[in-house]
């Protein structure tokens, strides 16, 4: 049961992908092309005309398309235009650094927002709940580039600790990890909050209660597990605000990241490259949905996907 | 699923969850759980190995593309290579004249040939010699269209290089060229053994002549360099740079003030001021970058801008001063009719257009505008080097809209721009030209018609551009380039603007000898203790 | 134990109907509703009268008097309460206009995203079969392409300007309405009242409308309004990218992304945008907990 419905899932997100491919092979292309860039401000029309003819790109649009998919297909995603390297080892290069930040950021989400959140609810109306509802109502509107550039002139340059940007240590990665997980975790906050609220008010809680189980027991063993159900499923969709997310604060930070190559790939029209860093984040969000959909269902047996 | 999380409620109070209502207390803010977390993190001393002068660290806003200097065009690239690792035949003085480098001396054996002698006793990181095939070989790879070098347009007035001997070499140009050497400037002398033996190198390594050798390449994070012994000129004086890019202007400052880094580049005025503010730094100003507005003078998407009363009216209206001093804080000096202080033929005589709106009012009414007219005003921020960009536009769309003229701005990213600019898109847009700027090449490429044509094609200035770098003796030069500036600067193609300096941000320690370029060449860094 | 009904109807016994104290009760459980309305509707109130409110223009670029700090710091004039900024422009007048750009960006961008995305989940979650399995397919393709990335890509093709701003910002809003309105729709499909409904022969359109649609109703106000103080954010963090809105048009999030250049100069520059932005946003998920803690009941009794 289980692996047929993996089965028709990975179909379907194959689909997915190749239609992300697709849309973002015209919208790439529509929006001019990489030559001018790379001719420099100072080359000739000829040979922007020249160059351009080189790298295939004046040929009509679905030519290029063809030439595209049958690529792809062998797992060739193209070169670089501008590293003159296989667009796709560029970007795994980079992914590890991108994958460890998210990871951090999302591990501060989780740990700080369901506890802030778990607190406020067991003890509503006192100072957790009204600590951990400013920090969800400050964490969520404060733009990401802001609170990074924030936290650079506060921490390293005032006290001395952390570094500004770079990548190697835990040190490094401190600051881009807040940064990136504070949206989140304000977001978890609440939600938790919200969802545990809503079960520690069931009956079988009071029940629970009424039997005489201490407090932290109940919370664990009842209401966390049911709270935590919803929350999977947000958790899925926001592997995709974590890649957004990143972009602005590995610029922030100078994180060697994918999303840092996206937006400069992107802005010199480094087709293969944009194509590649898209594709892999295609894939990393279907497979955490996948994974949180599969999770739900063990979790709660009651769901049943038609 | 997803409703369940929707429908929560706050709980009344009364509601007894096992916990007193607590009366309400003041909200604290987020920022203290920040700090608490970065504490519980613990702390880590953030003080960079810049005490000693063995290794400094730079900080530039991008990383490098390729280790192949004839695999890009790209500036930020070039500033660091070119004077680290690479090196090319000719430099630019202090004066602005050319200077010997990997090539000693120059003669014009006739009109369309240069002679070069190459300079003995210099070696490739890995041994290999420099000789005149050398450089031949570093011409030829560059113009070979296979190559798909992107410097080639800078090459292509040369037709062939001959060898004469292991020290000599004759470049024979298509057209009389009395600006080749500044060609060369854009020409890098790769290691022709090494390349031969394996066409993939630059994709591992980079060898060059220059004071410091490769020693590795982590993209979007650093690039290491070290101290390479066999250097034929003065050695580095720091036995490893390190280069990391930072994008984003205010890290970058803090990482210089912080301590992480000991040198960084592509400041704001402000910035500036804040780090020679700082005890223990200082800023550095470098080139002379060239910023204009250019206008579409054929007139083909604004009819308005192929008069020249319209043109010169432009001039007059836009206040350089307050840009110069309020904008730029004094980072500038006011251009006259596009030329370069250092290009021969400069004449002293000519003033930039002053600040005359009422002129500039006579003048469109003169040319039949007396109701103003409307114009899209087009640039990419940063884009060329150009500080401030943004604010320089609306400054001078404000000083456009006091005397009539509407100038909307379209604010795009640098790869639209460009593909507006050869599509011929553009009325109005911000340009700028920053290397070579000894030779004058700006006009030929800006405003000649055979070069682009885009914007501006007139014969009388193709006349004069063409008697400008087709003369070869001195005088000549300055002659005709002086009827070729007071030319352009009556034409008025462009509203001309100011050179600006690059901001260097650096530790009062490293001295740095001046160049009227934007390049960090190693050999002009040293430390004072 | 009391439970809530039992709490609501202890409450009246204690005090007599109409008394101060009867109101303020009632008044504390709409406080959110209270405070969050009165910020949004000086927001709203200051974006319309902003021609007249304003004292200085906020477009016209005056370098000579750049970067003065607030009335009340040194050097600062009484002229310029906020100080200028990096064009000599009056902070405070720009502040005023920026409401109109912001609050536009931000509702406009739902006022589309919200219908659009209502209707395909509830056209996928209704109609079910090949037409749910496309549109989720779709909604899962443009979410799956990180939204920064669509973003810039899209700008760069059709230009950056205010139009075009709300219209991406849109296309990034939509999905998560139609997800969320298919679940509920899903659910709903199956209850007796709809059951009844199409029974008694009521068209399909008739039955969605009249009946499924005021029960989203709920849910897709409470993620409309969380979505535009989204919305307001994510502008900004594409004014930082360089797209967005055309100077001089202010908007919030363009001069908090330019003044935070400036924070080491001129800490006005963007704490004044950044503040502004905070108490919409902040006002407006208030709004949003208000219409969700209102909701909650008939949401929870389906």
């Amino acid at each position: 049961m289980l692996l047929w419905l993996l089965l028709r899932r990975l179909a379907a997100a194959g689909v997915v992908l190749f239609g992300v491919l697709t849309i973002v092979f015209f919208i790439t292309r529509l929006s001019g092309d990489p030559i001018t860039l790379l001719a420099g401000t100072e080359a000739s029309l000829a040979d922007v005309a020249q160059l351009r003819a080189q790298f295939g790109l004046d040929q009509p649009l679905p030519v290029q398309y063809g030439h595209f998919v049958a690529n792809v297909v062998k797992g060739n995603l193209g070169a670089s235009l501008r590293y003159r390297q296989p667009a796709l080892t560029l970007v795994l290069e980079r992914l590890t650094a991108t994958i460890q930040l998210a990871a951090a950021a999302a591990c501060i989400a989780v740990v700080t927002g369901l506890t802030l959140g778990i607190l406020a609810a067991v003890r509503p109306f006192s100072v957790w709940d009204h600590v951990s509802m400013a920090f969800a109502v400050v964490g969520q509107t404060v733009p990401s580039f802001w609170l990074g550039i924030l936290l650079i002139l506060i921490f390293p340059l005032r006290l001395g600790w952390f570094y500004t940007s770079g990548y190697g240590t835990i040190g490094h990665l401190v600051l881009p990890a807040v940064t990136l997980g504070l949206f989140q975790a304000a977001r978890l906050a609440r939600l938790s909050r919200g969802g545990m609220i809503d079960v520690l008010v069931q009956d079988y809680v009071r029940t629970a209660r009424a039997k005489g189980l201490p407090r932290w027991k109940v919370v664990t063993k009842h209401g966390l597990r049911n709270a935590l159900l919803p929350l999977l499923s947000v958790l899925g969709i926001d592997v995709g605000t974590l890649l957004s997310g990143a972009v602005v604060t590995e610029t922030v930070f100078s994180w060697p990241g994918i999303g840092q190559l996206a937006v400069q790939s992107v802005f010199a029209r480094d087709y293969p490259v944009v194509q590649a860093v898209v594709l892999v984040a295609s894939i990393a969000f279907v497979l955490a949905n996948l994974c949180a959909d599969i999770a739900y269902s063990l979790a709660d047996p009651r769901i049943r996907y038609g | 699923m997803m409703i369940q999380w929707f429908g929560s409620r706050v709980p009344r109070k009364g509601h007894d969850l096992g916990q007193r209502g607590g009366a309400p207390c003041p909200r604290l803010l987020a920022g203290t759980l920040i700090v608490l977390l970065g504490v519980a993190f613990g702390r880590v001393p953030a003080i960079g190995a810049a005490a000693a002068p063995e290794q400094i660290i730079v900080a530039v806003p991008n990383d490098i593309i390729s280790l192949d200097p004839e695999a890009q065009a790209e500036f930020s690239t070039r500033m660091i290579m070119e004077g680290a690792i690479e090196e090319n035949p000719v430099r630019l003085s202090s004066a602005g004249e050319y200077q010997p480098l990997l090539a000693t001396a120059w003669r014009i054996v006739d009109p369309s040939t240069w002679e070069f002698t190459i300079r003995q006793g210099v070696r490739f990181h890995d041994g290999e010699p420099l000789t005149a095939e050398t450089m031949k070989f570093s011409i030829d790879r560059c113009l070979n269209p296979a190559n798909k070098c992107p410097r080639r347009g800078q090459l292509v007035e040369i037709k062939e290089a001959v060898v004469l001997n292991s020290s000599t070499i004759r470049v024979i140009t298509q057209l009389p060229s009395a600006a080749l050497p500044t060609a060369l400037t854009y020409l890098p002398i790769v290691p022709m053994k090494a390349l031969q033996a394996d066409p993939q190198l630059y994709g591992k390594t980079s060898v060059g002549t220059g004071p410091m050798r490769f020693v590795e390449w982590v993209k979007g994070q650093r690039l290491v360099t070290e101290r390479f012994d066999g250097y034929w000129d003065k050695k580095s004086a720091f036995k490893r740079i390190v280069y990391r890019p930072i994008p984003e202007a205010v890290t970058r400052v803090a990482a210089l003030r912080s301590g992480e880094v000991d040198m960084i580049s592509n400041l704001d005025p402000e910035m500036g001021s804040i780090v020679e503010r700082t005890p223990g730094l200082r800023i550095d100003r470098r080139g002379m970058r060239m910023i204009f507005i250019a206008l579409d003078a054929t007139g083909a998407n604004n009819p308005a801008l192929a008069d020249k009363r319209v043109r010169q009216a432009m001039n007059y209206a836009v206040d350089k001063n307050v840009l110069i001093k309020n904008i730029l804080g004094g980072n500038a000096f006011a251009n006259v009719g596009a030329m370069f202080p250092i290009n021969p033929g400069f004449d002293r005589t000519l003033k930039p257009y002053p600040y005359d709106p009422e002129q500039a009012k006579r003048l469109l009414v003169a040319a039949g505008y007396s109701n103003g007219f409307d114009v899209t005003l087009t640039f990419a921020p940063g884009i060329e080097g150009s500080l401030k960009t943004a604010e320089i536009v609306q400054s001078i769309a404000s000083d456009l809209a006091k005397v009539g003229i509407r100038a909307q701005i379209s604010q795009v990213e640098p790869a639209a721009h460009w593909e507006r600019y050869y599509a011929k898109r553009l009325q109005m847009f911000v340009g700028t030209w920053g290397s070579s700027p000894e030779a004058g090449l700006q006009f030929r490429t800006l405003l000649h018609s055979k070069a682009r044509g885009l914007y501006y094609r007139d014969p009388q200035a193709d006349k004069l551009i063409d008697a400008y770098f087709s003369a070869m003796d001195p005088n000549a030069r300055a002659e005709s380039g002086r009827l070729l500036h007071r030319y352009v600067h009556e034409e008025a193609p462009f509203i001309f603007l100011y050179h600006q300096y690059q901001i260097f941000g650096l530790r009062s320690n490293i001295t740095w000898a001046p160049r009227p370029v934007e390049f960090i060449y190693v050999s002009d860094l040293d430390w004072k203790p | 134990m009391d439970s809530p009904a039992a709490a609501h109807a202890a409450a009246p016994q204690r005090s007599a109907a109409g008394s101060p104290r009867t109101a303020w009760r009632r008044a504390r459980r709409h406080v959110k509703l209270i405070f969050g309305g009165a910020i949004l509707l000086v927001m709203l109130a200051g974006a319309g009268a902003a021609p007249g409110l304003a004292l200085h223009n906020p477009f016209v670029a005056a370098p000579a008097h750049r970067l003065w700090p607030p009335a009340w710091a040194s050097g600062g004039t009484s002229a310029h309460l906020l100080g200028t900024d990096q064009l000599g422009r009056d902070i405070l007048s720009r502040l005023i206009y920026g409401a109109r750009v912001t609050l536009i960006v931000g509702i406009c961008s739902v006022a589309i995203a919200m219908p659009v995305g209502t209707a395909a989940g509830l056209l996928a979650g209704f109609r079910g079969g090949r037409v749910d399995a496309l549109l989720m397919r779709l909604v899962d393709t443009q979410l799956s392409i990180p939204f920064l990335l669509l973003a810039i890509s899209i700008i760069s093709v059709v230009g950056a300007s205010t139009i075009n701003t709300v219209l991406v910002l849109a296309l990034g809003g939509w999905p998560m309405y139609a997800r969320v309105v298919r679940a509920e729709t899903l659910s709903l499909r199956e209850r007796d009242f709809i059951e009844a409904a199409r029974a008694i022969g009521g068209s399909r359109v008739r039955v969605v409308a009249r009946h499924m649609v005021p029960h989203v109703m709920g849910t897709v106000s409470v993620i409309g309004s969380f979505a535009t103080a989204q919305m307001i954010l994510l502008e900004s963090s594409l004014s930082y990218l360089g797209l967005g809105v055309q100077p001089p048009v202010p908007s919030w999030g363009r001069m908090l992304s330019e003044g935070q250049s400036y924070v080491m100069l001129a800490w006005w520059l963007a704490t004044f945008p950044g503040c502004a932005i905070a108490l919409t946003v902040l006002a407006i998920n208030f709004i949003g907990d208000w219409v969700r803690d209102r909701l909650s009941p008939q949401t929870r009794l389906l």
